[in-house]
């Protein structure tokens, strides 16, 4: 069901447009405040876009609309040029918080085929893609028998990633993944998501409040500004598809590209400080 | 320390406790003094107090062995474990699933909490005299005092239980579109189990105790009813051998139940013996 939901999810992105994802005019109110408003941006297949703005701009409720976990007040969320009003078949979501959104009474293998368990695939089938998932992200067939909390906090991320990948899915949306671990590992994980969407040629919608992290893994940023948040710009990464943690970072290209989106998300915030202040 | 983390984690090989054999030999000793201790004030109380108040832990002891040859004391002993049995099953097999049902809806959990509240705080030995009047001295009569008495724990700790079906774990297996069923069955039950738990290790005890001092008070057949009619003949040392037994009795339920908890939830967080982090 998963699969064929993805691979309907692809021939309709392919079909007749090359847009995985796109928001037209979302815009979102908690109890009558605007969190976001007029949003529109589009991610085509195979590529990796992030998503970002300083804490609190509305990030998460982003993502959330964008899964079709949470309606929007306004606008429109498509996947596969259908509207999004529920989650849809196809789409995998990392949390930040990877200790609890593992289940932690199920092994590292149970954890990674729930998805596919729960969508009706069998035992057999779902072993194995689970332990190819897992080797994906390095994962061994003995870390694969443990429980989640057995592992460093970076190994309970990986075994995140490898259950959105063993879903086989369109879309992989990625909640502040990397914010809750260390910054060694952290540039770990950074370059498996780079490999990973590079090998296997994922669509991926990242968000981070991480300027430097949204420009080393992109190909486009989304740079979200004021309040209530909206696109401030879309910045596209020329860095190529070689990248790496120290090599890249030091370039005078990255430099720039860093220095323009941290300039978006500063009008952001300066905006944000001055109602602040006034209230 | 990451390194360390990740390089343990691809082998598989995790750091073992070493098993600690003085500290363990050294709590055996504590708790085998204080046992001492306690039967060394025993003795003496029962040297200095009147006579006929408290036989000493000898005399208790050798009485209880002496019980123990009865077919009457297992009788005894056997009417109050199925009494205990009895209220205890009732109480899961209502209290938890009620508790789950209600605390699934946040308006249903809202709506009963006063009336819960309300109900818990009823002392189940005040209810005694009615459903003594109902039922008489028998088995039914304690049950329901037990049942009555030890349900709530149980019941409000589902509830809690239940409110975690708004947890990350829900939202996970929404995004996965995980059936409702599945998630009922393979993430909700699961998850809920540590709180249930904890109303059922409350609960146990309250049935064992209820039990007892439901028979005592009542005069319905068991421990509890021993006890009462050993005092009534004036034959402490058989008193106070029943209610040795009885303290025995909650020993051993507690400690079943301990080993029951540690196995079921051996992956939660009080009792994970091992973690890389």
């Amino acid at each position: 069901m998963t699969i064929t939901g993805s691979k309907k999810l692809q021939q309709a992105a392919g079909g007749n447009t090359d847009v995985a994802l796109a928001a037209r005019g979302l815009g979102h109110a908690y109890h009558g405040r605007n969190v976001l408003s007029s949003i529109d941006f589009e991610v085509r297949r195979g590529e990796f876009v992030c998503i970002v703005g300083p804490s609190g701009v509305g990030k998460t409720t982003l993502l959330r609309c964008l899964a079709g976990l949470q309606a929007s007040t306004s606008g429109t969320v498509m996947i596969a040029g259908e509207p999004v009003t529920e989650p849809v078949p196809g789409v995998a979501l990392v949390f930040q918080d990877y200790s609890r959104s593992l289940m932690p009474w199920a092994s590292v293998l149970h954890n990674v085929t729930l998805p596919l368990r729960a969508n009706g695939t069998s035992r057999a089938a779902a072993r194995e893609e689970g332990l190819r998932a897992l080797t994906l992200v390095g994962l061994d067939d003995v870390a694969a028998g443990m429980y989640p909390w057995q592992l460093s906090g970076g190994m309970q991320q990986r075994v995140a990633i490898a259950r959105a990948l063993a879903y086989n899915p369109a879309l992989l949306l990625m909640d502040e993944p990397f914010a809750s671990v260390d910054a060694y590992t952290r540039a770990d994980l950074e370059d498996l998501m780079l490999r990973l969407q590079r090998e296997l040629s994922l669509t991926v919608v990242l968000v981070t409040h991480d300027i430097d992290e949204s420009v080393y893994l992109s190909d486009r940023v989304i740079a979200l500004n004021g309040s209530p948040a909206s696109v401030a710009d879309i910045v596209e990464i020329p860095l190529g598809a070689e990248r790496d943690q120290v090599g890249t970072k030091s370039t005078a290209e990255f430099a720039a590209l860093r220095g323009r989106v941290h300039a978006l998300i500063r009008g952001s915030r300066g905006s944000a400080d001055a109602t602040e202040a006034r209230e | 320390m990451t390194s360390n983390t990740l390089s343990t984690s691809t082998t598989g090989a995790l750091p073992r406790p070493v098993p600690q054999r003085t500290g363990r030999l050294l709590r055996l000793a504590t708790q085998a003094g204080v046992i001492v201790l306690a039967l060394l004030l025993w003795w003496f109380a029962s040297a200095t107090l009147p006579e006929a108040t408290m036989p000493s832990p000898v005399e208790t002891l050798a009485r209880m062995g002496q019980l123990a040859l009865t077919g009457g004391f297992w009788d005894a002993v056997g009417q109050t474990l199925l009494t205990f049995a009895a209220g205890l099953l009732i109480c899961t097999v209502v209290g938890v699933p009620v508790g789950l049902a209600i605390g699934w809806s946040r308006i249903a959990t809202q709506s009963t909490r006063l009336v819960f509240d309300f109900l818990r705080t009823i002392p189940p030995i005040a209810i005694l005299p009615l459903v003594l009047l109902i039922y008489g001295p028998t088995f039914e009569m304690v049950l329901v005092v037990v049942v009555l008495g030890a349900i709530w724990p149980i019941l409000i700790q589902s509830v809690y239980a239940a409110r975690q079906g708004e947890s990350l774990l829900a939202e996970m297996s929404a995004s996965f579109r995980v059936p409702r069923r599945w998630f009922v069955t393979h993430v909700f039950f699961p998850g809920s189990l540590p709180f249930v738990m904890t109303g059922l290790r409350v609960g146990t005890t309250i049935c064992l105790l209820l039990t007892i001092t439901g028979e005592l008070l009542s005069g319905a057949p068991g421990i509890g009813f021993q006890i009462q009619d050993a005092q009534l003949s004036l034959d402490t040392p058989r008193m106070y051998a029943y209610v040795l037994v009885s303290a025995v009795l909650g020993l051993l339920v507690n400690g079943g139940f301990w080993s029951a908890q540690r196995y079921l939830l051996r992956w939660h967080a009080s009792n994970r013996k091992e973690s890389a982090r």
